[in-house]
């Protein structure tokens, strides 16, 4: 096929379908007369525009059934008025919840009736009541759960069509206060409470929050178990007074789930998952619903933050390094080697564009001058972490003057690709190192974590007034989703101290306690604030993965060990110690 | 004019008039349908994810404060289920029960066809069934989907394209 008939089929296609001019349909016709594969492919395209025609017909054909279904199924539905309960949950059997085959839908209504209709009681409760309730979520506010431990707050605001406007996230505690993530018209606000925010373009969340989604929970849970795939049972009587509570145990994967419905609003107020890691040990993860479409506070998506507030900007300037035609380890690579290069000449306004669109007044405090470098002795092999976008470690040595001496250091970086600026790279702003004391704070080591046995003073199996003779009144006592006081203490619970220190207690003695912060070491030096990196090369690689999509967790059975590990970062947020195996 | 309308019988709607969003659906619902259909690429999904678009549009009527926007609204609503529909298709492979539960009662050129239809980039898919389905010419696909005039010429030229490709390359296999 010559460059003439190329552009000529292009002509063909526009011919069929009538959009081409007069002269146009004249010089096409010569060609055909002279180009016999042309005129093929012309009476080809031709034929299958009838094709096409006659396919979407027969599609027509049934317009009138569609509609008549689509109309019978929104006169049941009933419109503003309330019905009864019987067919709201009919309407959802016949809407589209699901894709079903048949015989799916068969065995799924068979199901329902034996499991999601409570006959036992006169105000009959179905699930489908749940999940009719939470349709059309506009705003939620969540906690989240790990392994019974409160772990993130969510609050999210949806438009008519459930699309997220925006949403705030309150992760773990820092130390000085929690890690705050705001999103809105595609910025992202990350605060770390050291006093830094980074602000970037990133456009769909929703895959982030759909984990963490009420309505959407509700409803996959709904479609499992209609689909055959889960069994569904209302526990009698609840063990929650006032509540419903709902257990599913699916099929095809070791998961158990406890639900808890609010009676009068038909909402889960709580969905805790189960998952059977090994057949022994079970992994948790909840989430507890505070509200449901009620209005959240204004303020809450638009906190102020300190003044003195550092902000590395990724929206209103160009930031870090373009690949062009290198390959990500070149880019990642190079970037580095270009912030250091330009740190080591003071040239911070460069440096800082590197360090992501850091100001040059980062560079300037003390936790970062230390780590100046003076004369570069090398650039580390890239080393790829598994993240939704792609991130590098790379540890680089280089000299730096410590109280007027000259020390080699080898601190850990981060790449990380720029969000909202494709082909851009940048090197992360919080930086990896044990060798210098780069904060005072991390040298004051409180005590020594002993893998299976203690973490400092305190020992596990020791009793719980102990702990409490030495650490003074918890801020927190909880279980599940009550909390305590030291009056009425449930037999198992967590207790949590100022300084990030925290105990499980069964039974009045100490059975797990957990580390979040840089207090406690290993004896090998490591704690919170280390990198995962180090600690496999620690611990070996014996430990079992479980990944959320914030934090990824490191379990290691045998040692009685778990490092929860930041996504982003790849650094420890908390150890948690109990008996081994 | 249509717009007028419609803005007369959402007002009736949000008073309470149940018969007044069956006019809607009357109005609107092929509409609705030729979208998902256009997204999807199947007659079935179609069906399914366009009843629930009409359905939620009933049941959240009060919150559409214009009702001379109706049809783009609820337009919104269907894509929206509509990628919805697809990240969930993507994480549930289908069962093999459902793949042999495809309607075999079309003639086999018109399967060739409805599979290449269906293997068509959703891009190219959605103009071509606006313009056959629709029965739509390039200036309103152009309109609708917010390109250009050249681009909506470019797209439907494309999918012919494509879909020859694909049907040839059927046709060699067998
Ligand atoms: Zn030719």
């Amino acid at each position: 096929m010559n460059s003439e008939c190329k552009k000529i089929r292009d002509q063909i296609a526009d011919l069929i379908s009538g959009i081409l001019s007069e002269p146009q349909v004249q010089a096409l016709q010569q060609h055909l007369d002279e180009c016999s594969a042309c005129r093929d492919y012309a009476r080809a395209l031709k034929q299958e525009d009838e094709l096409l025609a006659e396919f979407f017909a027969k599609i027509e054909t049934n317009m009138t059934d569609r509609e008549e279904h689509v109309l019978k199924a929104i006169s049941r539905s009933g419109l503003s008025e309330q019905s009864d309960k019987l067919s709201i949950g009919r309407t959802i059997m016949k809407s589209r919840i699901i894709k079903l085959s048949a015989a799916a839908v068969i065995i799924g209504a068979v199901m329902l009736s034996i499991h999601l209709w409570d006959k036992s009681t006169p105000s009959a409760y179905a699930f489908e009541q749940t999940v009719e309730a939470m349709q059309g979520k506009r705003s939620f506010h969540i906690q989240t759960y790990f392994q019974n431990r409160r772990k993130d707050e969510f609050w999210a605001e949806y438009d008519e069509n459930g699309k997220v406007i925006r949403y705030r996230q309150e992760e773990g505690k820092g130390r000085y206060g929690p890690y705050v993530t705001l999103w809105e018209n595609d910025i992202r606000t990350t605060y770390h409470p050291d006093g830094i925010k980074m602000i970037s373009r990133v456009g769909n969340t929703e895959p982030e929050l759909e984990e963490f989604d009420p309505e959407t929970a509700a409803k996959e849970i709904y479609e499992h178990v209609a689909a055959g795939r889960a069994i569904m049972e209302i526990q009698k009587p609840s063990p929650y007074a006032g509540l419903i509570t709902i257990n599913v145990t699916r099929k095809d994967r070791p998961l158990r789930q406890v639900l808890l419905v609010d009676p009068d609003t038909k909402f889960v107020t709580r969905i805790d998952n189960y998952w059977d890691a090994d057949g022994e040990r079970e992994f948790h993860k909840g989430i507890e619903l505070l509200e449901y479409n009620q209005i959240i506070d204004a303020n809450m998506f638009s906190p102020e933050f300190p003044e003195d507030t550092i902000t590395i900007d990724q929206v209103s300037q160009e930031v870090g390094l373009a690949q062009a035609d290198m390959s990500n380890e070149e880019a990642a690579c190079e970037t580095v080697r270009q912030a250091l290069e330009a740190w080591a000449a003071a040239d911070y306004t460069k440096a800082g564009k590197l360090f992501g669109g850091a100001p040059p007044e980062l560079l300037l405090t003390e936790r970062y001058s230390s780590l100046q470098p003076i004369s570069i002795i090398s650039i580390g092999r890239p080393v790829p972490i598994q993240n939704i976008k792609p991130v590098f470690r790379i540890k680089c040595t280089y000299e730096v003057e410590h109280d007027s001496q000259v020390k080699t250091v080898s601190p850990t970086f981060t790449v990380i690709a720029v969000d909202g600026q494709p082909g851009r790279w940048y090197v992360g702003w919080w930086i990896m190192h044990t060798d210098l004391e780069v904060d005072a704070q991390d040298s004051i080591v409180k005590g020594t974590i002993v893998p299976g046995e203690k973490v400092g003073d305190y020992t596990l199996g020791m009793s719980k007034d102990d702990v409490l003779k030495s650490l003074g009144k918890p801020n927190n006592i909880f279980y599940e989703q009550e909390t305590y006081t030291l009056h009425n203490l449930p037999r198992k619970y967590y207790m949590c101290f100022e300084g990030g220190i925290s105990f499980l207690i069964v039974d009045g003695s100490v059975k797990g306690i957990g580390v979040g912060e840089p207090f406690y070491k290993f004896t090998n030096g490591l704690g919170v604030g280390d990198s995962e990196q180090d600690i496999i090369q620690a611990f070996g690689d014996d430990f079992q993965l479980y990944e959320s999509k914030w934090k990824d967790f490191l379990i290691y059975k045998d040692k009685g060990l778990t490092f929860e590990i930041h996504k982003e970062n790849r650094t420890v947020i908390e150890i948690n110690v109990s008996r081994s195996g | 004019m249509n717009d007028r309308l419609d803005e007369t019988v959402v007002r009736a709607c949000r008073d309470g008039d149940k018969a007044a969003y069956a006019e809607l659906v009357k109005r609107h619902y092929r509409h609705v349908f030729a979208l998902c259909l256009g997204v999807l690429g199947n007659v079935h999904d179609a069906e399914d994810v366009a009843q629930e678009a009409m359905l939620k549009g009933m049941l959240n009527i009060q919150k559409l404060s214009k009702g001379e926007q109706f049809e783009a609204w609820i337009l919104q609503i269907a894509k929206n289920l509509c990628i919805d529909f697809i990240r969930r298709r993507k994480r549930v492979k289908p069962l093999a029960s459902e793949q042999v539960m495809q309607p075999r009662q079309l003639t086999k050129e018109n399967h060739d066809l409805e599979q290449a239809v269906r293997r068509l980039p959703q891009e190219l898919r959605l103009p071509l069934v606006m313009y056959y389905f629709d029965k739509k010419n390039a200036k309103s696909i152009a309109e609708e989907l917010h390109i250009s005039h050249s681009g909506a010429c470019q797209r439907i030229r494309t999918a012919r394209k494509e879909l020859h490709k694909f049907l040839t390359e059927r046709g060699q296999d067998e």
